[in-house]
């Protein structure tokens, strides 16, 4: 909508003492979604706004006067007839932001609105029960509503936003009436408006209500408002299927969601499907289906009771942490942007990791998987692939590994000679019947008992250990076949604990 | 204020309290002040399966008796008494395995979990 500039109506000075509407714009600002931070710059408000009539009009013209005092024509209104629970909205476009953080931000402005009736006199509000708000939206607009009752027929408001706007006098009966409006003081039903609660708008929370302190009014959001709404954090918040269902229904264009620690069963994320980002961990979530987000970088659904997990087209994710479910079937053969996989404590069977060689970390531990190709995985730091039922492990190019836990498998032969900058290697429990740790010169925690390694490949370690010069580590084996250390092996073993190693089993 | 860590070897009853800065083995399982910390051990040892230990404190001299260790006992090592590179061993043997413990120890213990509790603490009083 375009200003023009016009001159101020000559019948305005007759006007006398106008009433003066006050409005606490400071009290209500402190509570409002999406509060700016430009509060603090003082900026003129100028002819350059662009002033928004969004609905509920009735009145034929609508003045915004700036500081200058020039009539600003912001709006000729077509419609005719009396006013009754009226709504006036007032938007601010990004383009005057700073104009309208200054309302509030001086703390000094008045507000006056005055009605024309329809001789062209000028009439200030009177008889009216009013409510107001201003907002400062994530849209970059500023939103000025005004709800009123009036049995005059008025034909023209003036809102004339000079300075000195110190107070409010904020209509205590107001209806709330308009759309997309909330009363203050009374309980709220979160799901008719979730806007305004996951705004941090909770003063007082109790279950699925909430209330906001004051009096009045305060505009809950509409449609474009949800929509505007990108990511939400609803963590820990009681939150059940039903509930989360009505709450996603209105924000169709999340691209993060948090709602980890509730008590969700289904999540309906189907529609959302802008999602980058979902965080669902621990809810007792049986079904969620994410097949076709395939906008997913990052899926953090673990400690739930999932059974089936779909991620087969998720090509964008990167990091899936799936851990602690009932997921039988986990494909993740085609995810090649994955770096962070923790799936353990699930009953995947098959886990084709052969093709994500930007995979980083790999836990997939206490899982039923008797194959797992990993020699491809150079970038692997981490992998934990304990309590499963490998019998392969091909580690041996793995040369970024720092942190390797293969123990309850049924690995025969683990080579490590290479991995230099393992720090910990924990492969107990299974049949390995010599490590080579020469090499390993950053290697403090050696847990490799209940193995097939003998007196003299014990004592090897130690030396070898010993050799290495690191202190305070921590080694754990155990003899097959009987015998004890070797000479060396023992004198290696005193070092080491003067060295501060704790030593265990030998 | 200083900040301190108490860390554990996995499937074992080697906890190390240490500065937080230092490198230690096992995973964490506490970290913040000293009060905080030190609670969070105490903890542990409310646990209904915990062997808490008897007997009387047996002074260690010269890491004599920290070796190749078969028996169930508590031990208290301190390996480092700066605060700021501060490290303390606390280990239970199992009894099951033979354990052989750091011997570059300034002061060793072997007594009750409680006891080694009331060492620590008051020790830490000295430093901070």
């Amino acid at each position: 909508m375009t200003t023009s500039n016009i001159t101020r109506p000559s019948d305005f000075s007759n006007v006398g003492y106008l009433q003066e509407v006050f409005f606490v714009l400071e009290k209500q600002l402190v509570n409002i979604p999406y509060v700016i931070d430009t509060f603090g710059k003082e900026v003129k408000i100028d002819e350059t706004l662009d002033i928004l009539i969004e609905s509920g009009i009735d009145l034929l013209t609508m003045y915004f006067t700036p500081r200058s005092e020039s009539f600003t024509e912001v709006s000729q209104l077509t419609k005719n007839g009396k006013v009754y629970n009226q709504k006036l909205v007032l938007d601010i476009p990004s383009t005057s932001l700073e104009n309208a953080a200054t309302i509030q931000a001086i703390g000094n402005n008045k507000v006056f609105l005055y009605f024309r009736d329809r001789n062209g006199k000028f009439k200030f509000l009177r008889n009216m029960l009013m409510t107001s708000q201003l907002e400062l939206s994530e849209a970059h607009r500023t939103r000025l509503t005004f709800e009123f009752q009036s049995k005059l027929p008025a034909k023209f408001i003036d809102i004339a936003s000079a300075v000195n706007i110190t107070n409010a006098t904020v209509g205590t009966d107001a209806l709330c009436s308009y759309e997309h409006s909330a009363r203050k003081g009374k309980l709220l039903k979160v799901e008719d408006f979730p806007l305004l609660w996951i705004n941090d708008y909770v003063d007082d929370f109790k279950g699925n209500t909430f209330k906001i302190e004051g009096n009045g009014c305060v505009y809950s959001g509409g449609v474009s408002d949800y929509a505007a709404v990108i990511s939400i954090d609803l963590n820990n918040k009681s939150l059940t299927t039903n509930f989360t269902d009505v709450m996603l229904s209105k924000f169709v264009s999340l691209t993060e969601l948090v709602c980890a620690e509730n008590s969700i069963i289904v999540l309906n994320v189907a529609n959302l499907t802008s999602l980058t980002s979902l965080i669902c961990f621990s809810n007792p979530i049986s079904t969620l289906n994410i097949s076709n987000l395939t906008s997913l970088t990052f899926l953090a659904c673990a400690n739930n009771s999932i059974s089936t997990l779909d991620v087969s087209n998720l090509t964008f994710l990167n990091h899936l942490s799936c851990a602690v479910n009932s997921i039988s079937i986990l494909d993740v053969s085609s995810l090649t942007s994955l770096t962070y996989l923790h799936c353990h404590t699930n009953s995947i069977s098959t886990l084709d990791v052969s093709n994500l060689t930007s995979l980083t970390l790999l836990a997939c531990a206490s899982n039923s998987i008797n194959i797992l190709d990993v020699s491809s995985l150079t970038s692997l730091t981490f992998l934990n692939c304990a309590r499963n039922s490998i019998s392969i492990l091909n580690v041996a190019n793995l040369t970024s590994l720092t942190s390797l836990n293969c123990a309850t498998n049924l690995i025969n032969v683990l080579n490590v000679s290479n991995l230099t900058s393992l720090v910990t290697l924990i492969c107990f429990s299974n049949s390995i019947s010599t490590l080579d740790v020469s090499n390993l010169t950053s290697l403090t925690y050696l847990a490799c008992h209940l193995n097939q390694i003998t007196n003299t490949i014990n004592s090897q370690m130690l030396v070898d250990l010993d050799n290495n010069g690191n202190s305070n580590g921590f080694f754990q084996s155990s003899i097959t076949g009987g015998g004890s250390l070797t000479t060396a092996g023992s004198a290696a073993k005193t070092s080491l604990q003067a060295k501060g190693w704790n030593i265990v089993g030998i | 204020m200083k900040r301190f860590k108490l860390t554990r070897i996995e499937d074992t009853d080697i906890f190390t309290l240490a500065n937080e800065n230092e490198v230690c083995v096992g995973e964490t399982l506490a970290e913040g002040t000293f009060a905080e910390v030190f609670a969070f051990a105490q903890t542990l040892s409310e646990q209904p399966e915990i062997d808490l230990g008897t007997g009387d404190s047996v002074t260690i001299g010269n890491g004599i008796g920290l070796t190749d260790v078969s028996d169930a006992k508590w031990f208290v090592l301190f390996k480092d008494e700066n605060v700021d590179t501060l490290r303390i061993d606390i280990i239970r043997t199992s009894g099951n395995e033979i354990y052989s413990l750091p011997t570059n120890v300034t002061q060793a213990y072997q007594e009750p979990l409680v006891a080694i509790f009331t060492r620590v603490h008051a020790f830490m009083l000295t430093i901070l």
